[in-house]
């Protein structure tokens, strides 16, 4: 609605110069509004929370850190995070690529720039771009040698060469300059003041005066990311990313019209790397401990944006942001809760049951589509009545069969004293992580946004075959 | 107690035996009469067992002939599981050599795909695949030199063994891997979890039966170890892995993602989190004298028991009824449903029989080195080298292949060591190792051919 009546004064404008900057602008907001918006709500961010909560953006001597700051650093972690994922989606989403050492150009990018830093003394910048080059010419190396594999060859060789790497970089032959099993220590460069003030994510607070250098650092993470959101849509938009796109749907036929897929695997390949090398550097200067750790190579910095890029939706723009960004935050905002199953579920002081027995009725719903599923058959022969009368049936027996699980599990729980015993979230996070992710790739394949987007398109379609058959 | 589990074990015994008597279509009184023989076979092999625990039965000279009945009996069965030594020719009806290539009586040809044997093996090769075993010869043979004349004779022979060692538990773990992708096309990266899990379950096992004897403990533990990971692992396949078999990334992704699941669970549930070693019954305590090394009986047990597997394995995949539908599965699983046999009841065998192999390892381990929660992807990735090596879905290459990795990890480690005081070679021999045979053949060393 909105768009037309814009669209309708555009086209009233009578210098063709000026109309085609207007509808080139109208275009850039209308469509990209919501981006706009959350551009802003990031950039505001440590603002609005410092005024929701009463504390200040930046720490002083006599101010201790409030919310505000301790906000600025999860979300700058979660965002590099997401980072990481959108550099994964556009393996796994975007090229058909699934690879499982990824976290590889993740934690070679932190541990080349900081290595060069301190064995050969390069500057911060120039260390950065060296080591992004570097990670780019190792993912071409492994392109080279992996991409000539099928698939599953293919996942098998990253994950052994990743692993690789960390036991590399753990063994005590190169201890002096990787830092071993314990780590890359990086508390003299920062205290040398060889990295930028503004990359310093805890100063020391000076005399009196608050230091911006945590909020700064903060904004340069908000642009690396958008910038590199950006990135990804214009890549995928150019010439190079359709024919990836193409290759994902299927391979044989993009060679066929006479592409040269491995070519734009690599390239493909090696700017996810760039970007990833990038999110790892940007990683370990958030880090609390100040350190690179051998296990940013290994398994977990795979799965975490695997996790993520599967949860969000593969093959979709924002999925894996808004996973990355929902479960991080959602991890430390719930990390000191306690949970029980026990727990009574209240929606507007309303008591629907405790966790139990839902837990109880959700997997009592499954049992029962699993029973129905391999049985189905005999059941069908043995009762040989019209189709309704069977399905009315069932559907009588399953929801007796819910209540009463729902009520006996209300009852068990009362008699185990489920609420008595709790758990912390931080402790069973993982656990609620992996249960989320069995119950994405088995029901939701096409993840969260994906999903949504399908919905999206079914309903447009549905729209659209209404108003042709009206016509 | 004891005899309850030997008479349960004998029930077990029958009750297999017939299934067995029965795939082998056999008429029903064979079937019963083999059930019964294998029966009392099994009931002598636990009650010998249990003897050497503890020698206290009532029975013990019934059941030490019947041991003695079982030693002999065992091989005569393995060997009529296996192929008529000779056959008659078609042409003149003689007895002939089953191999033979000409019949020495009317010089009849045989069609190489009749031949069974080594020599029907190697006739039905392709020159890719005489190729690999070439090759794997002459590396097998530079390994050797190259460890004799790094550190001579005795160091060479210790770190021989350590390799085969290493290869045999490899093997454990690469076989259900393999055998996994070649009939159901997933690629099982819980794999590794599945020998976390066996490691731990049959520790738990172990540590719950406090009450009895060393050795019954030490086999409950065996059997509670491959019994959890089986179950374990026909509820994975027939829950989660069944409804993907349309989506093979996320089957991926998903075995990927339930073996950092269960990785976890072991460790939320094992307090302390790495268990020492349990002591192994009296029979495999004790040392021996190696190449100048005093070692441990129970390394030659695990030998021996890879050695086992990798037969049985060949065996039920070569000589039963089920091997040869999981065999005509691996080559098309399609067609073989159109034949009227239930695939997906044999996918869950073979991934239970995948899971058990490796939970076996697992545990086969634990008396060895103990439990540690990096022992998963160690191997994981130890099998994941193999089975790229071997090629996948091949059952020669998954047992030639660990054996190579296993040397050739072994002879990397001393070589680093005695020249850079450090095992750094290890991981990455294996790495070049897998680079070089990608290299020179994509497919692995016996994989099926890509077009």
């Amino acid at each position: 609605m909105i768009e037309r009546t814009v669209f309708t004064h555009i086209e009233k404008i009578e210098h063709p110069a000026l109309r085609r900057v207007a509808d080139i602008l109208a275009r850039l907001v209308l469509e990209n509004w919501l981006y706009f918006l959350i551009l802003l709500l990031l950039w505001r961010f440590p603002y609005l929370v410092a005024a929701l909560t009463d504390t200040e953006v930046a720490p002083t001597r006599f101010v201790r850190a409030g919310e505000s700051v301790f906000w600025q650093s999860e979300l700058a972690q979660a965002l590099v995070i997401a980072c990481l994922a959108m550099s994964y989606n556009l393996l796994f989403g975007f090229s058909g690529i699934v690879s499982f050492g990824h976290a590889l150009f993740f934690g070679a990018g932190a541990y080349l720039t900081f290595i060069l830093m301190i064995q050969l003394d390069f500057s911060f910048y120039q260390a950065v771009g060296l080591a992004v080059l570097g990670c780019m010419a190792l993912s071409l190396l492994s392109g080279v040698v992996t991409l000539r594999l099928r698939g599953v060859y293919f996942a098998m060789f990253t994950l052994a060469m990743a692993e690789v790497f960390v036991v590399l970089v753990r063994s005590a032959t190169w201890v002096e300059i990787t830092g071993g099993g314990d780590g890359l220590p990086l508390r003299d460069l920062f205290e040398s003041g060889r990295i930028p003030a503004d990359l310093i994510a805890t100063p020391r607070p000076a005399e009196g005066q608050p230091l911006f250098n945590r909020l700064h650092m903060y904004q340069i993470t908000v642009v690396f990311f958008a910038l590199t959101f950006l990135a990804i849509r214009r890549y995928l938009n150019s010439p190079t990313g359709r024919v990836m796109v193409a290759i994902r749907e299927n391979e044989q036929r993009a060679r066929t019209i006479g592409y040269n897929t491995f070519y734009y695997k690599l390239i493909t390949m090696m700017f996810a790397g760039a970007i990833a090398s990038l999110s790892g550097i940007l990683f370990v200067l958030w880090g609390a401990d100040k350190q690179v750790k051998p296990d940013y190579l290994g398994i977990t910095y795979t799965v975490v944006p695997l996790l993520y890029t599967l949860i969000g939706g593969v093959g979709t723009l924002t999925g894996p942001v808004l996973a990355a960004l929902g479960l991080e935050l959602g991890e430390t905002y719930f990390y000191n809760e306690h949970i029980s199953l026990g727990q009574r579920v209240e929606v507007l002081s309303l008591s629907f049951g405790t966790l139990w027995q839902w837990m109880v009725v959700v997997l009592l719903a499954g049992v029962l589509w699993f029973v129905r599923q391999q049985v189905g058959r005999a059941v069908d022969r043995l009762t040989l009545e019209g189709d309704r009368a069977r399905r009315a049936a069932a559907g009588g027996l399953a929801l007796v069969a819910l209540v009463s699980g729902w009520l006996i599990a209300g009852e068990l729980g009362d008699v185990w004293k489920l609420h008595e015993q709790s758990y912390l979230v931080s402790d069973i996070w993982q656990l609620f992580l992996g249960t989320v992710f069995v119950i994405v790739v088995m029901v939701l394949p096409h993840g969260i946004v994906g999903t949504w987007n399908l919905w999206r398109v079914r309903r447009r379609i549905r729209h659209l075959e209404r108003e042709l058959q009206k016509h | 107690m004891e005899q309850l589990i030997v008479w349960g074990v004998t029930l077990l015994g029958g009750v297999l035996g017939l299934a067995a008597f029965r795939q082998r279509g056999r008429d029903p009184v064979t079937g019963a009469v083999g059930g019964l023989v294998f029966a009392l076979l099994v009931a002598a092999l636990t009650n010998a067992i249990l003897n050497q625990v503890r020698d206290t039965s009532l029975l013990t000279f019934l059941f030490g002939v019947l041991g003695f009945a079982f030693a002999a009996l065992f091989p005569a069965y393995i060997v009529w599981l296996l192929p008529p030594l000779t056959t008659r020719c078609p042409d003149c009806e003689a007895v002939v050599y089953a191999n033979a290539r000409l019949c020495p009586n009317c010089q009849h040809r045989f069609a190489a795909s009749n031949r069974t044997g080594l020599s029907g093996y190697y006739a039905n090769l392709t020159p890719l695949h005489r190729r690999s075993w070439l090759l794997v010869a002459a590396y097998l043979v530079l390994l050797v030199v190259i460890s004799l004349a790094e550190f001579g004779f005795d160091m060479a022979g210790q770190t021989i063994f350590r390799g085969v060692f290493l290869g045999m538990l490899v093997f454990l773990v690469a076989s259900g891997l393999s055998l996994i992708f070649g009939l159901l096309d997933v690629l099982n990266f819980a794999q590794g979890a599945f020998l976390l899990i066996g490691a731990y379950a049959g520790y738990a096992t172990y540590e719950a039966l406090d009450g009895l004897s060393d050795g019954l403990r030490f086999v409950a533990a065996f059997g509670g170890a491959v019994l959890f990971v089986s179950v374990m692992g026909a509820l994975i396949e027939m829950l989660l892995i069944r409804p993907l078999y349309d989506r093979p990334v996320f089957q991926i992704v998903l075995t990927f993602g339930l073996g950092t699941i269960m990785l976890d669970l072991v460790r939320r549930l094992s307090d302390p989190d790495d268990k020492s070693p349990i002591p192994p019954p009296s029979v495999l305590d004790g040392q021996f004298d190696l190449f100048g090394q005093s070692l441990n009986v129970y390394r030659l047990f695990i030998i021996a028991l890879g050695l086992v597997m990798m037969i049985g394995v060949f065996l039920l995949l070569n000589r039963t009824r089920i091997g040869i539908i999981i065999r005509a599965g691996v080559q098309d699983s399609e067609m073989v449903q159109a034949l009227g046999i239930n695939v997906m009841r044999v996918f869950t065998l073979v991934f239970v029989l995948g899971a058990a192999l490796a939970a076996l390892g697992g545990i086969a381990l634990v008396p060895a080195e103990g439990a540690t929660l990096e022992m998963g992807s160690k191997y994981l990735i130890l099998a994941i080298v193999v089975v790229v090596i071997g090629g996948m879905g091949s059952y020669e290459g998954t047992a030639i292949a660990s054996l190579i990795v296993g040397l050739t990890r072994a002879v990397a480690e001393q070589l680093s060591l005695n020249r850079f005081g450090e095992p750094v070679l290890a991981e990455i021999s294996i790495l070049v190792l897998m680079i070089v045979v990608l290299l020179i053949q994509p497919s692995g060393l016996f994989g099926r051919e890509v077009s």
